[in-house]
């Protein structure tokens, strides 16, 4: 029996930036109302919830929370914590769920107001306990810190220089720039990066994603949407080598590199198969780091293939066109959300149009500091 | 010193706080490492979320790989950062077994 095949039915996105006075909640029913609406869908018809945790809204049960302010009863709902990997773990949770007949309309969704209901202090607090509480944290590290040692690292062994790796910040302002809601869309260049103040050097703040509100929502189906393309989650695969950089393995992109061979693997696609791609891109380091340990990008090639039109909208293989992290913003859970909305919408695009890109997208998000991996290949049915 | 935990039968270490072996479930000894080590990469970071354990910002962090436990990169902090590849000494600045850790001349 081939296994029933999991639509991406419906796609919504708020914009990114500041939606005070809107708390996680209301900013969460705004992205699943979006996505009823897109997808065509009602509430009556959905009968799974997952739901990403937000650091504004610390709750014991966030699905049964939203089910209830939203207006839906599902026969299933799960809240879902993976760091950064959360938005699309809950994608492939959901798409398995509906493989197994488990059920037929699962409604997935992330959001809060981690910019205006919380201090930078708070944030960034926040994030650090991703650290060893007893062995990493006391040293007064923080998340920029920790990637920021990744990307030291990064560039110690690949020879590139701090200036080439800001030719990905570069390129993610300008898909910013051509975007609806991004929350940074004005140009920015190399010397730009360089001259920005330094956060952890070597990352300064434009080789940084900002602190964002928003939200995002996707419906996963059973049956194909009444229009546009059957867009379908064609293989999927997570890895989880650690949680903490002092016990990583000396290949810290192990996982990465696990999740991505799983994923083609169950979609019988390779790299080079791929139209289109969204990548998890918290630090301009993550986005090099992931490109080449997924098999998308040759070892230290990343930022170069990015200056030299690889990924742009046009190009052979566009990437994060939104503008990713970096600047269309960053709410948590609704950001490594935002990659396969993005992806959803582009490739609906292709498909009216008609244009000879491949139907297939590759998506990979990243949790913790390269500790959670998952991996997503899309495809829309011929 | 690095106190860790031992694991007799797989002969691996690990940084204290478990109380038994993360590969075969077994019981662990506690042991005292050397703390040498290689700088496998160093990072400054000029906004720290706790006030800098050695009272300076910004100032490096690095994680050191241990000479006498491989699996074991223990992450310290120094007041400018180490060249990758440098050996130094990592020990406890506080109390034993727990961070903050430091960074010392071999």
């Amino acid at each position: 029996m081939t296994r029933p095949a999991a639509h991406l039915s419906g796609v919504a996105m708020t914009a990114f930036g500041d939606h005070a006075p809107a708390d996680a909640l209301a900013l969460q029913c705004r992205a699943a109302e979006a996505c009823l609406a897109d997808a065509g869908a009602e509430r009556g018809e959905i009968d799974a919830l997952l739901v990403g945790y937000a650091t504004t809204l610390p709750h014991l049960m966030p699905a049964t929370l939203l089910a209830e302010t939203f207006g839906v009863t599902p026969g299933f709902a799960h809240g879902v914590s993976a760091g950064g990997a959360t938005g699309l773990v809950m994608v492939d949770l959901a798409s398995r769920l509906v493989a197994a007949g488990a059920a037929r309309r699962v409604l997935v969704v992330a959001g809060e107001n981690r910019r205006s209901g919380a201090t930078r202090d708070d944030v960034l607090r926040t994030l650090a306990q991703t650290g060893h509480p007893r062995h990493e944290v006391p040293n007064g590290g923080s998340i920029p810190a920790y990637y920021a040692l990744l990307a030291a690292r990064y560039l110690h062994d690949t020879g590139l220089t701090e200036r080439e790796l800001a030719h990905l910040p570069v390129l993610l302002r300008r898909h910013a720039a051509a975007t609806e809601g991004a929350q940074f869309r004005d140009p920015v260049t190399e010397d730009d990066v360089m001259a920005s103040k330094p956060i952890a050097p070597p990352l300064k703040l434009l080789d940084c994603c900002p602190v964002s509100d928003g939200a995002a929502a996707v419906l996963i189906s059973a049956d194909p949407p009444a229009a546009g393309p059957a867009l379908r989650v064609a293989g999927a695969g997570q890895a989880h080598t650690h949680q903490h950089m002092s016990e990583a393995p000396d290949d810290i992109a192990l996982g990465a590199r696990q999740s991505s061979a799983a994923a083609f693997a169950a979609a019988g696609r390779g790299p080079a198969d791929m139209g289109r791609l969204g990548v998890y891109d918290s630090f301009s380091v993550t986005l090099a780091m992931l490109l080449e340990a997924t098999g998308i990008s040759a070892p230290g090639r990343a930022a170069h293939e990015a200056a030299e039109g690889r990924f742009d909208r046009g190009g052979p293989l566009p990437l994060n066109t939104h503008g990713g992290l970096m600047s269309y913003g960053h709410p948590g859970v609704a950001g490594g959300l935002s990659h396969l909305v993005e992806t959803v919408r582009r490739m609906r695009d292709d498909d009216a149009a008609g244009a000879a890109r491949r139907p297939l997208a590759f998506l990979h998000g990243d949790g913790g500091v390269l500790s959670a991996n998952v991996s997503l290949v899309l495809e829309a049915a011929a | 010193m690095i106190a860790a935990e031992r694991c007799p039968r797989c002969d691996r270490h690990a940084l204290p706080g478990r109380g038994f072996c993360p590969r075969c479930g077994g019981p662990v000894e506690a042991v005292d490492l050397p703390g040498e080590g290689v700088v496998l990469s160093a990072a400054t970071p000029h906004r720290a979320p706790l006030p800098s354990p050695i009272g300076v910002t910004p100032f490096a962090v690095a994680l050191l790989r241990l000479d006498a436990a491989p699996e074991i990169a223990v992450m310290a902090v120094a007041p400018e950062a180490p060249r990758i590849g440098a050996r130094l000494r990592a020990r406890p600045l506080e109390e034993p077994g727990r961070a903050p850790y430091g960074l010392e001349p071999v």
